[in-house]
Parts: C-alpha cells; sequence; structure tokens
C-alpha cells in the first residue's frame, strides 16, 4: 500500500465512530465486568469481534425474564394465618421461628445458586439493582415466600418497563408491608409509602413537598393486603374519593393515577439515571447535561428499561479510561465473581451466604428503606480484612480443583488479563506464575474492583 | 482551662509535642482523654435495673418478675439497684456513677435495627442518617493530629455503631494478636492513583497497618501486668481494651458491647446472668483503669436501643420496650441519680414515656469531656447538659 492510501485508509479508521470499530481486549473485560460478575473466556473472545454497540446489543439480547434455577418448595406453602402466633406456646413459637429462619435462608441461597448459574449475569445484576431501589427486607415480611415473589417481579421487568414495575411493585404484598412499618410514623401508613414512592422510588428528595406527600397518602388509602392469602386487596371502604392536589394536578386521583403523575415529573427519570449511573459507570456523576440526555432516552421511550440501559452503557463515560476499575464490587459481586472466575458454580451456597451477611450484604435483608449505600462503604477497617480472610479461605479449598489449575496454567500476561480489572498494585515477582500467581492476583487490592 | 486541667498540663509536659493553636477539643491534657461506650446488644430491661421499689404498681406489673424488695439495693428512698450490680453500687456510692433515668426519645421504634440505627446516629425516629454521633463529633470537630494517636476509634467487635464515618480511622479487632496477625497478611505498596475507590481501598489498608504496627510495638504480652477479667466475651473485650491501654496504645473511643439482653421469655435468670457480668467487668475495668493510672480520664457510658415494657409477658419476659435508665461512670463523673424516674401508671400504649432525650447524654460529653459544641448534630438537634461531668 502506498502511503496515500495507508493515509486515507487509517483516516477512515480515525473517521469511523468509536462504536462501530472492534472491542480490544481491556475494553471487553470492562464491559463484561460492569454487566456481570467475571469475564468468561468465551465471552471475551466474543465480544472482541463485536462493536461496542454489538456487544451492548449482545449482553441486552440474552436477559432473561425467569430464573433458572427452580425456587426451594417453601414458595408454594399457604401462608400463614394471620396473628397465628398469638396464643401459641412458647416452644411452639419458638420452632415456627426458627422454621420461618430457614425458610429465609433456603431463599437467599436459591438467588446466590441462580447467580452462580445463570447465562445472563446482567439478569442478575439488574435483579440486585432493583432489589436495592424497590427495597424490602425479609424480617417485616415475615414469611420468605412473599420475599420470593417479590424477587419474581424484579426479574420479569428488571429490563422490562420502569412503569409497570413501578405499578407492579406499589402493590406487592412484601413491599405494602414493609414500607407500612419503614418509618415509624403511629396511624400513617400510607403517608409512609407515599414518602417512599417519592424520595426513593420516582422523584429524590427535594422534589416534592409535604403537602404533595399527605395528598398523594389519600390516593393510596384503600390499598392493603388480604392477610389470609397475603395478596394485594383494594377496599373500596377505605379508599378518599374526593379531590387531591399531588404536584400541581388536581383530580379525584386514584392511587394508580398518582403514579403516573409521579412518572411524568422531569425529576423521575434524572433521579433513576443517577442511580443507574453509579451502578454501571461510576460513584461520581457525570455533568447534570449527561445525566438530562440519559434521563431523556428513558422518558421517550416510555420508561423502556432497555434502550436508557443501552444508552448508558453506550455513553463516553461509561468507556472512558478514567472510569475503569473505579467500582467497589459489593459481597455479591466480589464472591459470585470470584467462583465463577475459578468455575466453582456448585460451590456451597450457606457459607456464602454467611459470609454475605458478614461482609455487610445479607440478600433480602437491607440494612433499611434506603438500601445498601454501597461503594465506599463496602470497604471498612473490618471488611477488608474479612473480605481477603474469605478470599484465601476460597482459594485453600480449591488448590486440587482442575478448573483452577486449568486457570493457574496461563501465562503471567494472560492471567492478569483474566483476573484483574485494572493493574494490580502490588508488585509481581518476575518469575511468579501458577495457582501462586493466581492467589497474588486475587489478594491484590485492585481485585477489589470492578 | 479548668485548674486541674491546668495542673494536669503540667504533669504531661514530656507528652506535649508543643501547644496546640487551635484546640477545638479542649486542653493537651485531653489527650489522654478516653470515652468507653458499651452496648447493651437487644434492649435492656430498664425497670428490672434500677428499680422503683416502694411503687405498688411495680409489683402489679411483674407478679413473677419483680425483683424483691429486700434484694434491692437502695440508691435513694424510691430507686434501687438489682442485686447482681455490686461493682456498679460501690461506684454510687463513692460517687462515681451517674445513673440516668428515663431515656428515650420521641416516636420510639421498637424494632432493634432500626432503634439502634436511631441511637447510634442520633438521628429523629422518621430520618435515616448515615453517620454515627462520634463521627459527626469528629467530622465537626476533628481532632489536633497528636491527639489521635492510633486511630480515632478502637472497636472491640465487629460493629462500629456510633463510630461510623468516612472520616474516621477506626480500627476493628476482637484482640490485638489477631488483628496483627491479620494486618501481616497485607502487602506494603503505596500508589499514587486517581481512582477515588482504589484510593480508598488503600488508605483503609494503609490505616489498619498503621494500627497493627504501633499495636504490634508496643503490645509486647511478656513484659504486660496480669489484668484479671471476669469470663466471658465481654471480658475478653475489657481484657483486649487493658492490654492495648497498658501498651500505650490509644483512641478517643473505644466501643464494645455485652448481650443479648432481649429477654422475651424467662427473663429473671438470664438478666441476672447478664447484669453479673456487666457488674463484675465494670469492677475489672475499674481495677484495671487505676492500676494504669487512667481512671481519672476514663468515661464509661452504656446504651441500648431500647428498654422494656413495664407489664410482664406471658412467658416471663418483657418485650420490646421504650425509655431505659443509662449509666455513665468515671473518675470524673459527679455520681448521683438524673432524670426522672418515668411513671408506671402515666404510660404511653402500655410504654413509659421517656423524660432524658439520649441526646442530651451526648451533648454533655461532647461538651465536658473534649470541649466540644452541644449542636455538633444540627441546631434542630441541641442537646442539654445534664450536668453529670
Amino acid at each position: 500500500m502506498n502511503l496515500l492510501s495507508r493515509t486515507l485508509f487509517l483516516l477512515t479508521f480515525a473517521l469511523l465512530p468509536a462504536r462501530t470499530l472492534a472491542l480490544n481486549s481491556q475494553e471487553a473485560r470492562h464491559l463484561l465486568l460492569r454487566t456481570g460478575f467475571h469475564a468468561a473466556p468465551e465471552d471475551m473472545e466474543r465480544f472482541q469481534a463485536f462493536s461496542r454497540s454489538q456487544a451492548v446489543e449482545y449482553i441486552l439480547g440474552r436477559v432473561n425474564t425467569k430464573a433458572q434455577i427452580p425456587p426451594p418448595d417453601l414458595v408454594h406453602k399457604n401462608p400463614p394465618a394471620p396473628k397465628s402466633m398469638k396464643g401459641l406456646p412458647q416452644a411452639m413459637r419458638k420452632a415456627r421461628r426458627k422454621e420461618r429462619n430457614e425458610e429465609g435462608r433456603l431463599l437467599k441461597e436459591w438467588w446466590y445458586q441462580e447467580m452462580l448459574h445463570t447465562n445472563s449475569p446482567f439478569t442478575e445484576r439488574m435483579t440486585l439493582f432493583w432489589h436495592n431501589h424497590f427495597t424490602s427486607g425479609m424480617r417485616k415480611a415475615r414469611w420468605a415466600p412473599l420475599m420470593y415473589f417479590q424477587n419474581v417481579l424484579l426479574r420479569k421487568h428488571a429490563l422490562g418497563n420502569f412503569g409497570t414495575l413501578l405499578h407492579e411493585i406499589a402493590k406487592d404484598p412484601a413491599m405494602v408491608i414493609y414500607l407500612d412499618n419503614a418509618r415509624n410514623r403511629k396511624g400513617k401508613p400510607n403517608e409512609n409509602f407515599a414518602r417512599e414512592v417519592m424520595e426513593l422510588f420516582t422523584l429524590g428528595e427535594g422534589n416534592y413537598t409535604e403537602k404533595d406527600i399527605k395528598e398523594a397518602a389519600r390516593a393510596k388509602t384503600g390499598w392493603g393486603i388480604h392477610r389470609p392469602t397475603a395478596k394485594f386487596r383494594f377496599r373500596k371502604r377505605q379508599y378518599d374519593p374526593g379531590q387531591k392536589t399531588v404536584l400541581g394536578k388536581t383530580g379525584f386521583l386514584s392511587g394508580e393515577q398518582v403514579l403516573d403523575h409521579l412518572l411524568a415529573q422531569p425529576a423521575c427519570a434524572r433521579w433513576l439515571t443517577q442511580k443507574l449511573w453509579k451502578e454501571l459507570v461510576s460513584p461520581e456523576l457525570p455533568a447534570a447535561a449527561e445525566i438530562e440526555r440519559l434521563a431523556q432516552v428513558l422518558r421517550s421511550s416510555q420508561y423502556e428499561i432497555k434502550p436508557w440501559v443501552k444508552a448508558v452503557l453506550l455513553s463516553p463515560g461509561f468507556w472512558a479510561e478514567r472510569n475503569r476499575g473505579v467500582r467497589i464490587k459489593s459481597p455479591v459481586e466480589l464472591m459470585v465473581g470470584t467462583l465463577r472466575l475459578l468455575n466453582q458454580k456448585d460451590f456451597e451456597t450457606r457459607p456464602l451466604m454467611r459470609a454475605g451477611k458478614q461482609l455487610g450484604q445479607d440478600l433480602f435483608e437491607p440494612p433499611n428503606v434506603k438500601g445498601w449505600p454501597g461503594g465506599k462503604r463496602w470497604i471498612t477497617a473490618s471488611t477488608l480484612l474479612q473480605r481477603g480472610q474469605l478470599l484465601r479461605k476460597f482459594l485453600r479449598g480449591m488448590q486440587e480443583s482442575p478448573e483452577v489449575a486449568k486457570l493457574a496454567k496461563l501465562d503471567q500476561d494472560a492471567l492478569i488479563q483474566r483476573v484483574m480489572p485494572i493493574a494490580p498494585v502490588n508488585p509481581i515477582p518476575k518469575r511468579m506464575k501458577g495457582f501462586q500467581l493466581l492467589h497474588h492476583l486475587i489478594l491484590d487490592p485492585a481485585y477489589q474492583l470492578q | 482551662m479548668k485548674r486541674r486541667d491546668f495542673l494536669h498540663l503540667l504533669g504531661s509536659a514530656p507528652l506535649l509535642a508543643g501547644l496546640y493553636p487551635s484546640l477545638s477539643w479542649g486542653a493537651p491534657s485531653s489527650s489522654q482523654k478516653l470515652l468507653i461506650l458499651i452496648e447493651f446488644k437487644g434492649g435492656n430491661d430498664g425497670l428490672n435495673t434500677v428499680i422503683p421499689f416502694q411503687d405498688p404498681t411495680y409489683y402489679s406489673l411483674r407478679p413473677q418478675l419483680a425483683i424483691p424488695r429486700d434484694q434491692v439495693l437502695p440508691l435513694s428512698e424510691t430507686l434501687g439497684f438489682h442485686p447482681a450490680l455490686k461493682a456498679l453500687y460501690s461506684l454510687f456510692q463513692r460517687g462515681q456513677l451517674a445513673v440516668v433515668n428515663g431515656v428515650g426519645y420521641p416516636n420510639p421504634n421498637r424494632s432493634h435495627f432500626r432503634s439502634i440505627d436511631i441511637w447510634e446516629t442520633g438521628s429523629d425516629s422518621n430520618e435515616y442518617l448515615s453517620e454515627g454521633w462520634i463521627a459527626e463529633l469528629y467530622r465537626a470537630h476533628p481532632l489536633p493530629k497528636a491527639q489521635v494517636r492510633v486511630a480515632t476509634g478502637i472497636i472491640l467487635g465487629t460493629n462500629p455503631g456510633p463510630l461510623d464515618g468516612d472520616a474516621m480511622r477506626n480500627v476493628v479487632m476482637t484482640e490485638p494478636g489477631r488483628l496483627v496477625r491479620q494486618a501481616a497478611r497485607l502487602k506494603r505498596q503505596a500508589r499514587a492513583t486517581q481512582n477515588p475507590s482504589l484510593r480508598h481501598i488503600l488508605k483503609v489498608r494503609a490505616d489498619i497497618q498503621q494500627a497493627a504496627d504501633e499495636i504490634a510495638a508496643k503490645v509486647q504480652p511478656k513484659s504486660m501486668q496480669s489484668m484479671d477479667v471476669p469470663p466471658g466475651k465481654f471480658g475478653k473485650s475489657l481484657q483486649a481494651l487493658l492490654k492495648l491501654l497498658q501498651a500505650d496504645v490509644h483512641a478517643p473511643v473505644v466501643k464494645m458491647s455485652l448481650g443479648s439482653f432481649d429477654t422475651h421469655a424467662g427473663q429473671l435468670p438470664a438478666h441476672r446472668r447478664l447484669l453479673t457480668e456487666f457488674s463484675d467487668g465494670l469492677e475489672a475495668l475499674e481495677k484495671g483503669l487505676k492500676k494504669l493510672g487512667l481512671w481519672q480520664d476514663s468515661l464509661i457510658m452504656t446504651y441500648s436501643e431500647f428498654g422494656r415494657r413495664p407489664a410482664q409477658n406471658g412467658s416471663n419476659g418483657t418485650d420490646h420496650g421504650t425509655a431505659a435508665p443509662h449509666f455513665v461512670m468515671g473518675g470524673a463523673v459527679k455520681g448521683g441519680l438524673y432524670g426522672k424516674q418515668p411513671s408506671l401508671t402515666d404510660l404511653a400504649g402500655g410504654d413509659l414515656k421517656y423524660g432524658v432525650h439520649f441526646r442530651d447524654l451526648y451533648a454533655t460529653i461532647a461538651k465536658h469531656w473534649w470541649n466540644g459544641p452541644t449542636d455538633f448534630l444540627g441546631a434542630a438537634k441541641r442537646g442539654q447538659d445534664l450536668g453529670f461531668l
């Protein structure tokens, strides 16, 4: 090729938008880590033949709406009769409590199993995201199956439509029960609900007034749970049919209409976008204009989640070098990611569940209605040591594993590529290889990032 | 500066690097000041701890649970201690224990998780704050560097509670030797980085190492005096603390816990056991601190998520309640009874009405222990000086 044609070729190449160029290995790994639990070699290979756009489409294309692992039997049980514990002798109450605790554990284990085996890690990442957004806790729900059904709902709509998700979660029994008790305002359960829906689920603080909450609470009257069946029920007698004014809209507003009105507020898509940015891109928010641009994608698609997620994953901020490895892995991401990396999908889930709790992320039990704060809060003087101990424990038990041995056969560069989100912090002795190197990398501080 | 602080200042001259220009946290001698927070996990039954033994309602509400009048250790004509609190009784008689009655807050929450969160963050019952009250105090009024020594706080356990916060450099351990061993596994690699998350991880790592280094250098088991402590987890925490203090490993705040006080059933033997453990522990702690010459500069404060309901339940226990008494003790404390004992007839939904807001405890300590402000949680949350210091 002569100089002119070479220059023309390079020029054309340079002018092509980045999203149509094939991903390099760092980019492939970055995308896989942010949308999953680890960068599997098959995906790495596949993605290096894709452009950014194609890779993101691929991830969104293989999303599931149902879990693949069947749930534990307990989810098929009938709900306990209301106040069924009252009047029972102490021994029986203790036994029932023990049974319920065990049911909770089994449910948590089920979700870990799903995360370990799923062919769509992004489905689980988004289900976790919505679990932390639409917070409910198992303890308050008092009956594990309710949290299961909520989890099913979250997964069904995780990459579906946010409007639909909002309407359905607002009537989800676990959510209704949880919010009734979330903030102790005596005799004002509807206000609690209205507050959380505005502050946490849709608009974010500062975008509504106390009056709006009170009025929205009136619209929500009549919403409740029929305890014997543990299902949502609208009680017309309790409904306040009068005129209400919420966020500037006056009318005989029903609870559903209030939700629609919240969705119509510009602040809603903005608030959601900020949260998604922190989940997928960086703990630091971009310029307001960028948030607005991405929020607009959500609005213009009538709250369809896929186009919005796609826009975030294709945003310049997502691919910027300065945003590589800036997220701290949550306990679940750390554990599931490591086990998937080491090909240990059948790892015992009970110790996993315990470890998750110890590290600060007890599934189905967010600390309060605001959810897990995440980010830097995952790493404290206590949890940093515990994470290290846990990883060491994992590795110690896997030295004889053939999958791990296979991984350990990779040369230094290849292993670093496979394991690390960014360059390791601790220096690597030149001759270090095999299991020793794998150990060294997994215990490196940079491994805690994605 | 108070006279006794000035004299203390003279006495501790060799420890001073110089006089600190901006003393937001009191005189240099306060570099020795130690606050020990003891959490009663699960909600302590205050009514059987500080007992209104002359009140007939007490006996009618608790036919099986009331402590017999003749067993009560009298603090006044109307209030007395559970018999297991022997060491605290002695402290009270020597004027170094303040019993603050009826401590609680408005719109009380009866969930363990929520209520302890409220106590530890100093929040109102309908808001969520993310940092502990000690962290807030530090953030508003940071200690001059030399006073911080090892860390901003030592947590003997796992849960930082009131010490949880971004600005805090806490050391978390069950036992110093164990921390040193765990920290030894961390590599030492400084790295400048633009990545804020990585920076955070490396900072936490460095903090742990710094604390562990100091502990490893100073804690020499062979050269240490043995300190008697009662058996059990609480005793072990006290032993760890005394070991650290003996080795001059210091932090202004230490947190430990004891429990579980969540006595829903069969309360009498369990509660007696816990109060005995607490009393024996305090006795050992007082002894140890005096041996180390730290009693005058030590302040011990208890707290708990709530008290328990005045009426006993159907399982010879008590359920989650509201207000309860708490203890503040140490060499500098003005002992006595503070706050009114809540009425047993003027109840709110069967629960005791609080008289002293827990934030007043915090404000009193902030003001007199560290010369800090009483509104460090915000103007609307300003606490009252209760006068026990």
